[in-house]
């Protein structure tokens, strides 16, 4: 047997309250129902990846709170990468478990290998779309026993062992909005969601639901179209950020929309963190995103 | 309105406009979404007013047919929805199959197609309690609207039938043969000869 032939997979023995595959997302299907998805948290998957040699989309696993615990099944000895509240790179032997642990800072982290997991691509991704069953691993969360194959790994790969802590998540976080409609109702509202003090109640892949104030905005006739950091507001009153697994239509009327370069950051979001929205401009929005693009 | 944003969507879409990243018609607005590291809000404004239909009275979509089951394990709510509404489950079935629907929106999750107007007499408040696994394929009714389920969800409308045709599949292109401005019908499924 040659050495291409020999299995290069990961076995996972706890796969954590929710693991997925996910890549750098499958826009342009939302006529379809299909949210764009992908890595919630861009910069730590893409950093993720880089400590292996990837390329920034290579598919990685995205873990939520805790990361999985998995048994490398291969010949040769693999660098594995965890972005967290810690970014780590260690080489698993064969038959040596990788343990990512749990999250204190933020809701998600990432685990990459050298070239990436093993994963079909379908509409354009190779992520997992938890609300259409499909992409990632069998278009499911990770359960124990499930096999993950590694894409050519080139053993060890590139990369270097070693540990760094990137930035503290602030408390509170401060994310950056620009107001949504033009009405005077909707100006009040978004002063409302400027001024009031939030706290994260839940969360998921799908969105962040905060507590703090009462937002008023009139129920809307009929849904309307959403994207990633549109911020809504429930029947009840409360805010809730759309992160990339949203729905792609929806009912509550929108307040604001995220700047761009915040919507990662909002994907640390865990409950009972603390959140203050920041006005912000189109100009001053686009700013940053290209300082970001530029890192 | 649906067959007007129907139309939009298909100009836009169709003019692959550089730097949009998605294009995703609602009920009565479209969203175009674009990358501002490539374009900007200006240029996509008037690129999307250029490809905008002039026609006040645009074409209707396709026509779709789909067979449905009605009632027992297909349609576990249709007792329940006939009670509510004080008429026998034939009944229901009839007002439900005799309409002819628009394609509303497809979306909020895949593979969902939003239909309507649902016969007054049909209108029902969503359940009280959302069901935790709605299998795909289910028709359903909820307020003015009727729908169906493209994959397996959770969901709070009233469950009438289920279809036998796969609705959703993300490994086509497109990965529905449903789009806003469609017009679709409902027949017994007995009556199509399955």
């Amino acid at each position: 047997m040659d050495a291409a032939s020999v299995a290069n997979e990961f076995i996972v023995l706890q796969p954590g309250p929710l693991t997925t595959v996910q890549d750098s997302g499958r826009p342009g299907w939302g006529a379809y129902g299909v949210p764009e998805g992908g890595a919630l948290d861009r910069e730590s998957f893409r950093r993720a990846n880089a400590l292996v040699g990837n390329p920034p989309g290579a598919p990685a696993l995205e873990f939520s709170y805790r990361g999985p615990t998995v048994r490398w099944r291969g010949r040769r000895p693999v660098a594995c990468a965890v972005v967290g509240d810690e970014e780590s790179v260690r080489l698993v032997r064969a038959d040596e478990e990788m343990y990512a642990g749990f999250l204190a800072g933020r809701a998600h982290g990432y685990m990459a290998v050298p070239g990436g997991i093993s994963a079909e691509r379908v509409l354009g991704g190779r992520g997992t779309c938890l609300s259409g069953g499909f992409g990632g691993h069998l278009g499911r969360a990770l359960v124990a026993g499930d096999v993950l194959a590694i894409v050519g790994a080139e053993p060890g790969g590139r990369a270097k062992t070693g540990l760094s802590v990137p930035d503290e998540v602030p408390a509170p976080l401060r994310l950056a909005a620009l107001p949504f409609g033009d009405s005077d109702v909707a100006a009040r509202a978004f002063r409302g969601l400027t001024r009031a003090a939030w706290r994260v109640e839940t969360g998921d892949r799908v969105g962040i639901s905060l507590t703090g104030a009462k937002l008023r905005l009139p129920a809307l006739g009929l849904s309307q179209p959403t994207c990633p950091g549109a911020i809504q507001v429930s029947g009840d009153g409360r805010p809730i950020v759309l992160l990339r697994d949203h729905p792609t239509v929806g009912g509550y009327p929108v307040v604001a929309v995220l700047a761009q370069a915040d919507l990662d950051r909002a994907a640390w979001l865990r409950p009972g963190q603390e959140v203050r929205f920041v006005a912000t401009t189109p100009d001053e929005a686009l700013g940053r995103l290209r300082s970001a693009a530029a890192r | 309105m649906s067959a007007t944003v129907g139309a939009a969507w298909r100009a836009v879409r169709a003019g692959r406009l550089g730097g949009v990243v998605d294009t995703v018609p609602g009920p009565a607005s479209l969203l175009v979404r674009f990358d501002p590291l490539r374009t900007t809000a200006e240029a996509v404004r008037l690129a999307v007013e250029a490809l905008l239909p002039a026609d006040a009275d645009p074409a209707p979509g396709r026509t779709h047919t789909l067979a449905v089951r009605y009632g027992g394990t297909d349609g576990p709510d249709l007792d329940e929805v006939a009670g509510r509404l004080g008429m026998r489950p034939e009944a229901v079935i009839r007002a439900h199959q005799q309409a002819h629907y628009s394609v509303l929106v497809t979306g909020f999750m895949p593979g969902f197609v939003y239909l309507g107007p649902l016969a007054p007499s049909l209108r029902l408040p969503r359940r009280e309690y959302p069901r935790r696994v709605v299998p795909a394929g289910s028709v359903a009714i909820a307020e003015a609207q009727t729908g169906v389920y493209g994959v397996q969800s959770a969901g709070g409308w009233w469950l009438i039938g289920r279809v036998e045709a796969r609705l959703f599949d993300p490994r086509a292109n497109p990965p529905t043969r449903f789009a806003i401005g469609d017009q679709v019908s409902f027949q017994p499924a007995d009556h199509i000869g399955m």
